[in-house]
This record gives C-alpha cells, structure tokens and sequence, in this order.
C-alpha cells in the first residue's frame, strides 16, 4: 500500500474519530491530525525521532509525542515503524529489539546490542527510547 | 521545549505514565493475543477513569451512547472499534487490532438480573473461539464499591443467581449451569475483575468485568440547584428502585417511589403535560 493510500485511511479515520469524540472535552485528534498534514507536506523526511513527532504534530509535551507515535504504528496499513534503541553516553543510537527494551523498561537489565549480541555497557535506564520511520510501499 | 530525543525520553521514563505508555506501545508492536489483551485492558483502565472525570455529562447518558465514547478512546489509541456488529445478533463493542479481536457486552447496572442479562448474552450468543470478552457495567447509583461486590457474589452463586436460572425456560437451564457453575473471579482492582466460564461447546473463557462509577448527585449550591440534575438523577433513581424491586422478594418501597417522583415533577404544571414530549 502506498504513503498516500496509508495517509488517506488515516484522514478517513481521523474524521470519524472527530465525529465520535466532539462532545469531549479533549482529544487527540488534532494532534494526529497535524501530523498527517506535516507527512502530507514533507514526503522527503522518513526518520522521526521523538523531537520531530513533537514538533510535526504541534503537541504540548512527550506524552503527546508518545500517543502519535502509537495512533500511526500500530495495527493494518500503519504509517510509522518503531525501532526500539539505547541513546550512549558518545551520542550513538544503538538498536535494540522490543523485548529487551520491554525487559530493560521493567527490571533496569541491560539490553543487549542487535548489531554485536552483547549487553550494553554502562547501561542507564533513562537512556532506552525509540525513532520511527515512514513505512516505505 | 529545546530538549533531546534522550533527554525527552529521560523525562517520559521518570513517570509511572510515560513509562506505562511506552511498555505499551512496545507490547503492541508485537504480534501476540496475550499481548494485545493486556494492552487493551489497560487501555480500557484509563478510559474508564477518563470517563468518570466527564460523569456529569454521561450520567444522563444512555448505555449505547457511554459505549460510542468508549469506542472513540479505543480508535484514539489506534484500535479499530465497531459498535452494534453483526454476529449472532449485534454485539455492543468490537476491537480489533491486526489479527486480533476482543468483543464485550455493555449493560447499566440497574439490578444484578440486569447485568446477568448481559454477561449471557455474550456468553450464549456472541463468544465462539474467543479466550478473552469483555463486561463493561455502568454505575448510576450510589456506592459503587457495593455494588461491583454485590455483582461479584451474585456471580459467585448466591441464591439470587439459582433463583434466577431456576425461573429460566427448561430448555436453556442445562446451559445456564453450564455457564454460571462454580464461577472462579479474581479481583484485578477496585473497578475491575475477572470470571472464568466453561462454555457450553466445553472451552472455557476468561471475562473481565469494567465498571464505571457514573454517579453524580453534586451538594455544592449550583449542583444542588440544577433543575436538570435533579431530574436526570429523579429518572435514575426510579430505573434503579424499579429493577432492584424486580429482583428482590421485598414489597415494593412506595414511599421512595413517591419521594423520586416528587423531585421529578416538583415544578410541573399539570395543565402543561403534553402527551409528544
């Protein structure tokens, strides 16, 4: 399915949200809906860090940011995909597979590297986090 | 906000709900029932202590309508929510997500009979490979607390329940045993729990049971003068003194039946009763 199919469910999706939840007091959709427009506007960009889904989406802070990145990565035909990762201490992103970070969210283990297969050294857990991608066709 | 990605991250897992949300959208990557369960039912958690935060609005609300608002927080967090879906009959609430699907049964608690309506339903119309369903109960009565373990023990075969599927047709009582013997229930917190069923096609099934504390009787000045609140809270009453009196063997509590309707038409002018409204 192509970028602009996957966009096109999202925006049907979203109207139907608007409808559903417009009695409420507060809801997500026009955060969601930002970024669909910043999506829609930027077909270059494919790597979206945290700071980027804040930004693109207007949201007021990260837990914002966590409920885009969730709404566009989870079930058929979604936008966004989520690669799990450990920020070291030298600047690097160093990929880690879901159910380390899972583990190492829990019970502080380190996680260990997908790319060497051994733990991380001098883990700190408030290093752990993700980046998505665009899915590409 | 000039921060990093890390230093974003920092803040989100230095807070029980950013790093609640971040497990879960972890559990949802993967492509587990068990995963999708567990997600969903926090999920669902949150829901319903968002939806006590909006009970000045859903008290007067019917069961459909409180449902529809539940599905809209499910297609928020991602999940494709369907109401009213055909099968067997129209189940109240369906989520899917990828593979996976959870349907539930939505019932106000009026009466104990009441819920049971529901759970059966689900049971003996809607389930047919499902290992997890779902009972969302809607509380418009005091002391939710009481009435969640009131329902609990029913569940758990107090003599109201074998009175119950003793006044059943002869034909759905084999069923009815079958069902509602020797149900199991874990408590999950003060909202929820849990009940295992055998089934009549001999699986079993885990049922857990939401409730949402609805109430809402405000004693400040301007609640306590809102014509509508009054009303709205008149009309509850009724309903709830009505289907616990269907229930219980006691003779019916006429005078609390007068005091409701008292509150209801307090300022009615009989003249202007018009039979369209």
């Amino acid at each position: 399915m192509s970028i602009e199919s996957r966009i096109k469910e999202y925006s049907a999706r979203l109207d139907r949200l608007a409808e559903r939840l417009k009695d409420e007091d507060s809801s997500n959709v026009n955060i969601y809906r930002n970024f669909l427009t910043f999506v829609s506007d930027n077909p270059d960009h494919t790597y979206y860090p945290i700071t980027k889904l804040l930004t693109a989406a207007k949201c007021k802070d990260a837990n914002q940011a966590l409920d885009v990145a969730n709404y566009f990565s989870v079930g058929r035909n979604a936008l966004l995909n989520v690669t799990f990762c450990y920020f070291d201490f030298d600047g690097t992103d160093i990929r880690i597979d879901r159910e380390c970070f899972i583990d190492s969210l829990n019970n502080n283990t380190p996680p260990v590297e997908d790319e060497t297969g051994y733990p991380i050294d001098n883990f700190e857990p408030s290093r752990l986090g993700f980046y998505c991608n665009l899915i590409s066709e | 906000m000039n921060k990093t990605d890390q230093e974003l991250f920092e803040v989100l897992i230095s807070t029980p709900e950013g790093k609640k949300k971040l497990q879960q959208i972890a559990k949802s990557c993967e492509n587990h029932y068990n995963a999708f369960i567990d997600v969903l039912y926090a999920r669902l958690d949150t829901i319903f202590k968002k939806l006590e935060d909006s009970r000045d609005k859903h008290f007067s609300h019917d069961e459909d309508s409180i449902t529809g608002v539940i599905a809209g927080r499910l297609e928020e967090a991602g999940y494709i929510a369907t109401e009213q879906t055909k099968k067997n009959g129209a189940v109240d609430l369906t989520v899917q997500l990828g593979d996976h699907k959870w349907i539930a049964e939505a019932k106000i608690a009026y009466s104990n009979s009441k819920i049971l309506e529901g759970l059966l339903q689900l049971l003996t119309r809607y389930v047919t490979r499902d290992e997890h369903a779902g009972l969302l109960v809607y509380i418009k009565k005091n002391n939710s607390k009481m009435v969640l373990e009131d329902w609990k023990r029913y569940l758990e075969g107090c003599d109201g329940l074998k009175s119950y599927i003793a006044n059943k047709n002869p034909e759905v009582k084999d069923d009815l045993e079958c069902i509602l013997n020797n149900v199991e229930t874990t408590d999950i917190n003060n909202f929820s729990f849990n009940s295992k069923h055998n089934l009549v096609c001999g699986s079993s099934i885990k049922v857990q049971h939401f409730c949402a504390d609805l109430y809402f009787n405000p004693a400040d000045i301007s609640g306590n003068s809102s014509k509508k609140q009054r009303k709205d809270n008149a009309i509850n009453n009724l309903a709830n003194l009505y289907f616990e009196h269907l229930d219980s063997n006691n003779s019916f509590d006429s005078n609390k039946c007068i005091e409701f309707l008292e509150r209801l038409f307090r300022d009615l002018d009989p003249d202007d009763i018009s039979l369209d409204e």
